[in-house]
Order: structure tokens, then C-alpha cells, then sequence
């Protein structure tokens, strides 16, 4: 893991970089707005007001001095503009463009050990502006019917912006409105975003008392030069109550010197073409501004897939090549470009393997990169449970394909929503068994050659067998009758219909339960397992590939032809012998100690040919997967276990069930990968 | 259970740092509201020992929270601790006024935060 410091600096730099962004955008819109109405909108000084003020919130929670020390006297200089007391003008838009480049450049040094460049010209520049022209005319307190309470709730910005309404000569209402506490942040920003397109909502004050009925009540201070009627027949507002809040009770258009409407057609008529910019700047200082500081670029998963499938296209090039090359074999004048072509291919066949272990490093991402996100939501449901847990990361620097890392999301949340729920026990129970009060929750994640296990491990009460069988029993996963190994019974945890939770709790919930997890990690080519100790607690393990790339495969033959069947979908396989299969309804299985298997010949699938006809005297039956049901397919021969690449093949290949992909063995030899899932989808599967 | 404390900022960095120091040097379970409403989601179910609040901030700034809170019958005496800016003085004098216990101003340190919400614990 990186230390924290490190760590601290990196997330700055990306949150920084990010507002200087949106900071440039907000500026140059503001330029536009003041172009063309020699104003600038509140929310939008306000809005670049915030952001200096992020920014330097963060830069001195890292004592990063000078950017603070910028960031904060931009934020001064902002503040002095949106209270009114500094006009929006070109000398202001000049000092936040330096500020924000030289804000940039620093940002860039931090990243490159420390802040260097000099402050001292921008901050005499922000000074001098600072103590520039005073926007005019500020009056006293506003005369408006408010309550003295109401008033000392607005901050300083509010009560501006209440003068500037007045000012205008626009009414100023309070509209209050009820909703139910389930949605009322929904529904009160709707109702905001309607009022704002007629006006200006100053203020929103939420009200406690206790005369009103159930939920949340809000009071919204609107300023507007509509009347009352109109401002009623906003949608939304008409569920609420309007209360004109101007002392004489000066309501209705007329006393509106000039209607905003009037203003925005006047703009429209005469739009005044944005001013070419100053061009003042070198070239080599625009070529600064858009590159990235940091070293990095995104770029979609899809994009690396298709990537792999063309390395993968590529291969099946190759092995043509390789078969022009054979074909020259024996025939004497060609000799030597057989031997040159040949030399060609080894290279290229080294180059593409780079290729290849370079795209399915670029894949690969720190496990870390949810932790953070999984440590969260673990946090929020022991809050939700009431239970005191405390909550250990392990392995955060362990890598796997973001892909399989992205999917792994919601199979993590929940086991841990598991543990949270079923696991860990509450505090009296905690007591009694001697236990400390807070549980513990660990999630810990490590290499095992090319795999990546992950473990969810508690240390609450653990599963108990003989619960888990009762509850099985009741929801007829398994008869009564059937004895089961301690192995077994937990196995039972992970089919379909079973929850042993006694009550449905806010945090688990009920039904979707770990036969959901079960699916999607043996979707990514997993497999997950648990153990527990009674009274002691319970550890859920997942072992997956790391790149969904590269997997374990059974060689098999089949009429002199080689397939890969994925490891992870083969539960056995053994050798039986022709007479063994045997007819049920016309159609050929194989009793598998008591279990009728149904059965699939790969040569009939593939409509491969014998050569002499004969038929083999032995047979291999390999017993494969199908979600929770199995079938088996009948092959020649085992030639061993192999790890194998797999590549996407072409369109059309691709579309015919049963074949997952291409994969090369050994010398240049290319075979298909068996999808044992659309491969057997025609047979009715049993269940084990 | 721990002591439950409720920290309102709208700046994400912010609040985490905020957050993990507060877990870190108190026997504290920090809850986070990343605005004024989550606030008032938390406050119904919630018993806060303290509140921390910013001022500026969108939907509804730490005043609007404060005069809520001080006319909620759980919360009218829960220690307040604004958290503003230096250019923030006229706010912070208002939230004082309104009924907030203190205010510190940013930038401020680790140690003065953790300081100062202690004191009010206890």
C-alpha cells in the first residue's frame, strides 16, 4: 500500500487538476455572460467563488502553502465580488486567469515534489485588485416581513443577494412546503430548479414545528418579479403556502421597472459575437494548459477487449503463415524461403506473447481501488445493524483485471452485508461469549500463483450445521432423508432458495442470497468456499483468476483433433469404456453411481470424422458444468492440463454455442475452447 | 455504542480528513452528510453528541441547519462546532448568535480540531 502521504498528495493532484478545471470552464462561461450583458450571473460567481474555496481547503489540509496561500487570497477577492463590493469586471477576469495558471503550474510542481514557482507577482496583482473600485450603492437592511430569526439565518451572501433583489425591484415571497422525509431532497430540488428559472431562491430554511403534520417542512425565500398568482402557478409551488413578504405589500408586475423577459429578447436581438482573446500568450504556455498533469490516460475496458481480439486474430495469421511454411516443406528450391519465413514467425511469435502480457498487464488494477468504496458501505450497514464493528483492509496493492475487479462489486457487498447481518453476533451476545463488544470484519485479498483470492472473514458466531440443514430441510433444498457430511451441509448456504437469516433485516434483506454470489463468481471462472468454527466465526473465500485472459484448460482429443475445456467447469472426468453408455428415451447417458448423466459425444457436436470408422474401445467422459447442473461430454482421450490464452475469434465462430474462443498449445498448433455451458445447453442437465 | 458524532461538509476531501481524524484521536463513530439535507436524513434516527458544520454550502448552508437544529427538541442544546473560512467572519458571528458553540477557521490543524470537539464531549 502507499503510504499516506503519498497517497494524500496523489488524491490531491487529481481533485485539484479537477477543479481547475471546471474553474477554467465556469470562467470562460462567465466571459460569455459578461460579453454579452456586461454582468455576470450570481450563481456563477458564486459558483467560482466555491471553487477557489475547495481548492484551498485542500491545499491546507496538506499545509501546501502556496497554493493556499493563492487559492485564498483569490477567495477573498471573489467573496468582495459576490457580496457586491467589487464590480465584475476585465481586470478581475485577467487576475483569475493568472491566478488559476499559476494556481495550475503549482499544482504540476507538487506532483513533482514541491511547490517552486513564485507567488509574489500574482498575489500584488489579486491586492491591487482587491482594493479596486466599489461596485456602488449598498442600502441598509431590507424592510421585509421576516421574523428576526429567519434574517440571522442567512449568511452574509444570502442577505446580498436579498438587497440585490429588492434593488431590482423584485417581490420577495416565502413559499413553504411539506414532504414526507423518504423523498423530500428529490422533490425540494425540483421545486428549486422550477422556482429558479422565474427567479431567484435565496434562501431555504428548513422549519421545526410541531403544529405541522408528519415529514420535513421547508421555508424557501424567493425573490422574483412575478406576482403572486404567478408564482402560484409554478408547478409545485401550489402545494405549499406563498406569503408576499414585501412590507407595503407591493405585489404584481407593475412596479417592475423592466421585465427580465423584456431583457433576455433584447439580448437575443443583438447578440454580440464573443471577442476574439487576447493573444498575448506564448504558444508554448496554451500547449501547457492542455496537457494533463498527471501521467496518466483512461481508456474504456471495451477498447483493451478488442485489443486482445485482434492479438488473438492475429494468431490465427500466424498459424496460416505456419501452414504456407509446411506446405514448402520437401520441396528443395524453395528450401530457403521456407527457412527465412520460419525465422520470421519465431520473431513474431515472441513479439505477439509481449503483446499479449502487456494488454493483460494494462488490465490489471489494484484490488485497493474498492476497498475504499467496500470499507464505506461495510461501515454503513454496521451502523444500520446497531452492531459495533470494527473493519481491517488486507492487500489492497493485490491485481486482477478491472473487469473481473468491477464484477466482483456485488458479490463483496454482499458477504459483508452477510457477515454484518448473520455473522457477527449483537453486543450482549458478544458479552456472554466472552467476546470483545466490537466484532471484527476482515477483507483480505492475496496472489496464489495466477489467482487472487479474496477472504471475508468475521469473527462472530459462526455457521451452525444443524440450523443450516433444518432451514434446508423447510425450504425443500434438500430432503430429510439424505445424510450430509459437515461439508455438505454448508455447501447448502449456497443453493438457490435458501436464507437462513430467522427475520428479514434491513441490511440482508431476504431470498437474493449467496447462490447469487455463488453465480457470478463461478461466472468469472471462481470458485468460493467457506468454513467456520463454531462460536468462533466464518471465513468466505473466493479464488478467481486474475485476467479472465489467461485460464486453466483440460487438453482432450477427439478424433484426432485437440479441444480446451476450461478447468473451472469440469467437476471430473474418467475413463469408461463404449459399452457402458446406455439408452434412455433414444437418447445415450451414462449412470453415474446412481445418477442418470446425460451425455454429449464431441465428435457428433462437431461433426467430426473418424478416420477408418472404428469406433474407439475406450471412451473419457468428461462431467461439466452447467449453472448448478451437470451433463457429460464423451471424448477420445486426456492429453493433460494446460494454461491457455484465450483469444475472441471471428464473428462467425464466435456465434456457434459451445465454442468460447481459440487458444494456441505447443508448436503453433491452434484449437478451439469449449463453452461447456452453450455446449451442453441442448441436453437436460441434472442436478447432482 | 460509540459516541456518535455528525460532521456536515460539502467538499468530499474535506470531510474525509475530517472524519479520519476524529476516528483516529477520539472513541468516536463519525457520520458523514455531504449536505444539509443528508443532515436531515441522519438527524431523525440519530442521537449526535456533537456537529460539526460548514456554512457554505449548496441546497441548505450551516445557518439554515443551525436555526433547525436549535428549535429540534433532540438537538436544542447538542454542542455546534462551525467549521468556515477567514473570509467567513460576518457568517460565523451570525451562526454564534443563532446558537453555534464554536467555530474554527480554516485552514486549521489536526490537533485544534480534535482539541475543540473533545471539549465540547465533555
Amino acid at each position: 500500500m502507499e503510504k499516506p502521504q503519498v497517497k494524500a498528495i496523489k488524491d490531491f493532484i487529481g481533485e485539484a487538476e479537477e477543479i481547475l478545471e471546471s474553474l477554467s470552464e465556469d470562467v470562460e462561461s462567465a466571459q460569455v455572460q459578461f460579453e454579452s450583458s456586461s454582468k455576470v450571473k450570481p450563481d456563477m460567481v458564486n459558483k467560482i467563488f466555491r471553487e477557489m474555496h475547495s481548492l484551498k481547503g485542500l491545499a491546507s489540509m496538506l499545509a501546501l502553502e502556496k497554493i493556499t496561500v493563492v487559492s485564498h487570497d483569490m477567495e477573498s477577492l471573489l467573496d468582495k465580488v459576490r457580496m457586491g463590493k467589487i464590480k465584475f469586471g476585465p481586470q478581475i477576469f485577467g487576475v483569475l486567469t493568472e491566478a488559476r495558471k499559476t494556481l495550475r503550474q503549482l499544482v504540476v510542481e507538487v506532483g513533482q515534489g514541491g511547490e517552486k514557482s513564485s507567488t509574489d507577482e500574482i498575489l500584488a496583482k489579486i491586492a491591487e485588485v482587491s482594493g479596486g473600485q466599489p461596485a456602488g450603492k449598498q442600502s441598509g437592511k431590507p424592510r421585509l416581513k421576516l421574523e428576526e430569526e429567519t434574517l440571522k439565518s442567512f449568511t452574509e451572501y444570502e442577505e446580498h443577494r436579498l438587497k440585490e433583489n429588492i434593488e431590482e425591484g423584485n417581490n420577495i415571497f416565502a413559499v413553504q412546503v411539506g414532504y414526507e422525509f423518504t423523498d423530500f431532497d428529490t422533490r425540494l430540488r425540483a421545486l428549486t430548479e422550477a422556482l429558479n428559472e422565474k427567479g431567484e431562491v435565496i434562501s431555504t430554511l428548513p422549519v421545526m414545528d410541531p403544529s405541522l403534520p408528519e415529514g420535513i417542512h421547508f421555508r424557501l425565500i424567493f425573490g422574483t418579479d412575478l406576482g403572486e398568482t404567478a408564482v402560484k402557478s409554478i408547478p409545485g409551488v401550489s402545494e405549499g403556502k406563498v406569503t408576499d413578504l414585501m412590507e407595503s405589500g407591493r405585489s404584481g408586475e407593475k412596479n417592475v421597472p423592466r421585465g427580465r423577459e423584456e431583457k433576455r429578447e433584447e439580448m437575443q436581438e443583438e447578440p454580440e459575437a464573443p471577442q476574439p482573446k487576447e493573444d498575448g500568450t506564448a504558444v508554448s504556455d496554451d500547449a501547457e494548459e492542455i496537457r494533463g498533469i498527471s501521467n496518466t490516460v483512461k481508456v474504456d475496458i471495451l477498447k483493451l477487449d478488442e485489443v486482445m481480439g485482434l492479438v488473438g486474430e492475429l494468431g490465427l495469421v500466424k498459424a496460416s503463415f505456419r501452414k504456407i511454411a509446411d506446405n514448402l516443406l520437401g520441396v528443395e528450391e524453395m528450401e530457403d524461403t521456407r527457412q527465412e519465413l520460419m525465422r520470421h514467425l519465431r520473431s513474431m511469435d515472441k513479439k505477439l506473447e509481449e503483446l499479449q502480457r502487456s494488454i493483460i498487464e494494462i488490465r490489471m488494477v489494484p484490488i485497493g481501488q474498492i476497498f475504499t468504496k467496500l470499507n464505506r458501505t461495510a461501515r454503513r450497514l454496521a451502523r444500520q445493524s446497531g452492531k459495533e464493528v470494527g473493519i481491517q483492509l488486507f492487500g489492497g496493492e493485490t491485481e486482477l483485471d478491472k473487469r473481473i475487479m468491477d464484477e466482483l462489486v456485488t458479490p463483496l457487498v454482499h458477504l459483508i452485508r452477510n457477515a454484518i447481518d448473520h455473522g457477527l453476533e449483537p453486543t450482549p451476545d458478544r458479552l456472554k461469549a466472552g467476546k470483545p463488544t466490537e466484532g471484527s470484519l476482515a477483507i483480505s485479498a492475496y496472489h496464489r500463483g495466477n489467482s487472487i483470492v479474496i477472504e471475508v472473514t468475521d469473527d462472530g458466531k459462526g455457521l451452525d450445521y444443524e440450523r443450516i440443514r433444518k432451514v434446508a430441510i423447510e425450504r425443500g433444498v434438500v430432503s430429510e432423508s439424505v445424510i450430509l457430511s459437515p461439508e455438505e451441509c454448508l455447501d447448502l448456504i449456497f443453493q438457490p432458495g435458501f436464507s437462513s437469516a430467522e427475520k428479514v433485516t434491513e441490511v440482508s434483506g431476504r431470498g437474493v442470497g449467496l447462490d447469487a454470489v455463488k453465480t457470478t463468481v463461478e461466472s468469472l471462472k471462481g470458485t468460493i468456499s467457506v468454513w467456520t468454527e463454531k462460536g468462533r466465526g466464518g471465513t468466505f473465500q473466493s479464488i478467481l483468476p486474475i485476467t479472465l485472459a489467461i485460464i486453466q484448460s483440460l487438453i482432450v482429443r477427439c478424433c484426432d483433433q485437440l479441444f480446451a475445456i476450461p478447468i473451472s467447469s469440469i467437476v471430473e472426468s474418467f475413463r469408461i469404456s463404449d459399452e457402458e453408455i446406455e439408452f434412455v428415451d433414444q437418447k445415450e447417458v451414462y449412470n453415474l453411481r446412481g445418477l442418470t448423466l446425460p451425455i454429449m459425444r464431441l465428435e457428433n457436436r462437431f461433426a467430426l470424422k473418424r478416420a477408418g470408422g472404428g469406433k474407439p474401445d475406450t471412451l473419457f467422459v468428461v462431467v461439466a458444468k452447467r449453472g448448478d447442473k451437470v451433463a457429460g461430454i464423451i471424448v477420445d482421450d486426456l492429453e493433460g492440463e494446460q494454461e491457455t490464452v484465450i483469444h475472441p475469434i471471428g464473428q462467425k465462430l464466435g456465434r456457434l454455442p459451445g465454442v468460447a474462443g481459440a487458444t494456441e498449445i505447443g508448436e503453433n498448433q491452434v484449437i478451439l475452447v469449449i463453452d461447456t455451458a452453450g455446449l451442453l445447453a441442448p441436453l437436460e442437465a441434472v442436478r447432482v | 455504542m460509540k459516541t456518535k458524532i455528525l460532521v456536515v461538509e460539502d467538499s468530499g476531501p474535506m470531510r474525509s480528513l475530517i472524519t479520519a481524524a476524529l476516528e483516529e484521536h477520539l472513541d468516536v463513530d463519525v457520520y458523514e452528510a455531504e449536505n444539509g439535507f443528508a443532515a436531515l436524513k441522519l438527524i431523525p434516527d440519530n442521537q449526535f453528541k456533537v456537529i460539526v458544520t460548514d456554512i457554505n454550502m449548496p441546497d441548505i448552508n450551516g445557518l439554515e441547519l443551525i436555526v433547525f437544529l436549535r428549535q429540534h427538541p433532540n438537538f436544542k442544546d447538542v454542542p455546534i462546532l462551525i467549521i468556515s473560512t477567514e473570509a467567513g467572519e460576518e457568517d460565523r458571528r451570525r451562526g454564534l448568535e443563532i446558537g453555534a458553540n464554536g467555530y474554527l477557521v480554516k485552514p486549521f490543524t489536526e490537533g485544534q480540531l480534535v482539541d475543540t470537539v473533545q471539549k465540547f464531549l465533555t
